[in-house]
């Protein structure tokens, strides 16, 4: 139970908290979401600023599913202003919000992609089908699950298993070349 | 953070696991209980997070891949069922070239059932702007319509066919198993047995809410349907013929019910055609004005007048009030 009066020292310390142990794991979702590391970055400090602004102080014991609400809204916003900037596309009316929009470029080096390739070369037909439909396509699970017959769970475990596989080779390659990076 | 330990091999099923958090964060909404399980995960062991950031790298690093280096992958797979023509699948619009001849398939296949069952005795019910209605149905399934909607009934012996023909609705299905209950919504079709759910068509959505119950929804052009479970929303993007089902605040959802019409980052020109069937006067939108903005919050619809006029203080529009009280919004930078 919080007191009105002890309501703000209290309030900083469990918001620290909460960046000490979550903000990992905030930042990995707003990734998710916003495709850029620095704009997820961005959003998780803002929610923590909104968070110690809060004005209702009986709000402290649902920090948490606070922290997250605002900044998942926060970064409903910031894809709302980037489908807004790029307004002058005439033909893409919705998608910032959905996928496409990659505001950072991660590159992969020719040798690594040819790594991937390997992989995906290997991978069972279907598992192969749907994880390329997703990452290259642009697809949803439940779109791919349509157009292949299948269920939505199969997709994603195709999807899941395809590129843990990928990224194993990548992780595995990297570690016979003695490199180490993202 | 900053501190990779790259080549500590992450064991390739936690990769998996972690790939499934990646897809599921991304098609969501972000509702407290699938946070909580998120947290959860993430703390469930050291590696997690790894194993998260490790994907979500190859995956967006994959993604922005473009010209001949992202044909080459392209290339690795076969097209999908659905467009059986030989050659590359180029993005979505094959996959829209097929969907749309699947679709016209249907539509002959049922226009021609309708006319084979000729016992069949069709009856239609509507409301007015800002008014609503209820109707209890010959089976006692019962439909509560929202303001400027109407569905059209046609029960034989052998099925319950329905059809929304615009606006919103919301169905309490008594169970038959021998007579399905379809409820055919522009190009999406929901079959129930005994359960409630609700039904919401704009030029941009078809969104299908389960309150109680499971519903199948099949987007016409679709071999299977998707399974909606009570309190989720299968949302039907009409542009890009994608199909999203999320979790959802069921009371939110049927809140138009009680005059209060709420939205989660809905893009707004289907929230204003939503509003106008409330409204006194009628929204009107000037072409593109509204194209890209997105909408949440709750509309009062007895004040649906008001918030029409109150959108150039969080948008960038223009409104003008009509000599007529209609109004009319338009785009402030003049694209």
């Amino acid at each position: 139970m919080d007191t009105g009066a002890a309501g703000a020292p209290d309030r900083a310390s469990a918001v620290q908290r909460l960046f000490r142990e979550h903000n990992r794991a905030l930042v990995s979702f707003l990734r998710a979401r916003l495709r850029s590391e620095q704009e997820a970055r961005d959003v998780a400090q803002e929610a923590y600023v909104r968070l110690l602004q809060l004005e209702d102080p009986s709000a402290v014991s649902f920090l948490r599913s606070y922290l997250f609400r605002i900044a998942a809204n926060l970064a409903v916003d910031r894809l709302r202003e980037r489908s807004v900037r790029e307004e002058t596309r005439p033909d893409e009316i919705f998608e910032g919000i959905a996928d496409e929009r990659i505001p950072e470029r991660i590159v992969i080096a020719k040798e690594e992609l040819d790594v991937v390739r390997q992989a995906l070369m290997k991978l069972p037909d279907n598992c192969r089908r749907a994880l390329i439909s997703y990452v290259f396509e642009g697809c949803s699970t439940v779109q791919i699950a349509a157009a292949m017959g299948l269920t939505d769970r199969t997709i994603r475990l195709y999807i899941a298993q395809g590129l843990a596989v990928c990224r194993s080779k990548l992780d595995a390659a990297r570690a016979e070349s003695g490199e180490c990076k993202p | 953070m900053n501190i990779r330990t790259n080549t500590i091999p992450i064991p390739a099923e936690r990769l998996a696991e972690a790939t499934d958090w990646l897809v599921r964060l991304r098609e969501s909404v972000a509702c407290a209980d699938e946070m909580s399980a998120w947290l959860e995960w993430c703390a469930a062991h050291p590696q997690n997070l790894d194993a998260f950031d490790r994907v979500q790298s190859l995956d967006d690093g994959l993604r922005s891949l473009k010209g001949a280096a992202r044909d080459s992958f392209i290339e690795l797979s076969p097209p999908l069922r659905p467009h059986p023509e030989p050659g590359v699948v180029r993005r979505r619009q094959t996959l829209l070239v097929g969907a749309l001849a699947a679709m016209v398939a249907c539509l002959g296949v049922v226009g021609l059932t309708w006319i084979m069952r000729a016992h069949t005795t069709p009856s239609e019910f509507s409301t007015k702007r800002g008014s609503q209605r209820e109707v209890t149905l010959t089976d006692r399934s019962r439909v509560m319509l929202g303001a400027a909607s109407a569905v059209s009934t046609r029960y034989s012996k052998s099925s319950r066919r329905l059809v929304l023909e615009g606006g919103e609705a919301f169905f309490e299905v008594q169970p038959d198993r021998a007579r399905p209950f379809i409820v055919d919504a522009g190009p999406v079709s929901v079959t129930a047995v005994g359960t409630k759910f609700d039904i919401r068509r704009t030029r941009q959505v078809v969104m299908v809410t389960v309150t109680e119950g499971t519903v199948d929804v099949a987007p016409q052009g679709t071999a299977v349907p998707v399974r909606v479970q009570a309190g989720q929303r299968a949302i039907q993007d009409l542009d890009t013929h994608r199909l999203a089902v999320a979790a959802i605040d069921i009371k939110a959802a049927l809140g138009w019910q009680k005059g209060r019409l709420e939205y989660v980052a809905e893009p707004l020109g289907s929230v204003i055609e939503d509003v106008n069937r409330y409204a006194a006067r009628p929204i009107i939108v000037e072409a593109g004005a509204v194209r890209g903005l997105v909408y949440s919050g709750t509309v009062f619809s007895e004040r649906a007048d008001e918030w029409a006029r109150a959108l150039d203080s969080v948008f960038p529009l223009t409104v003008v009030t009509r000599g007529d009280g209609s109004v009319l919004l338009t785009s402030k930078s003049g694209k």
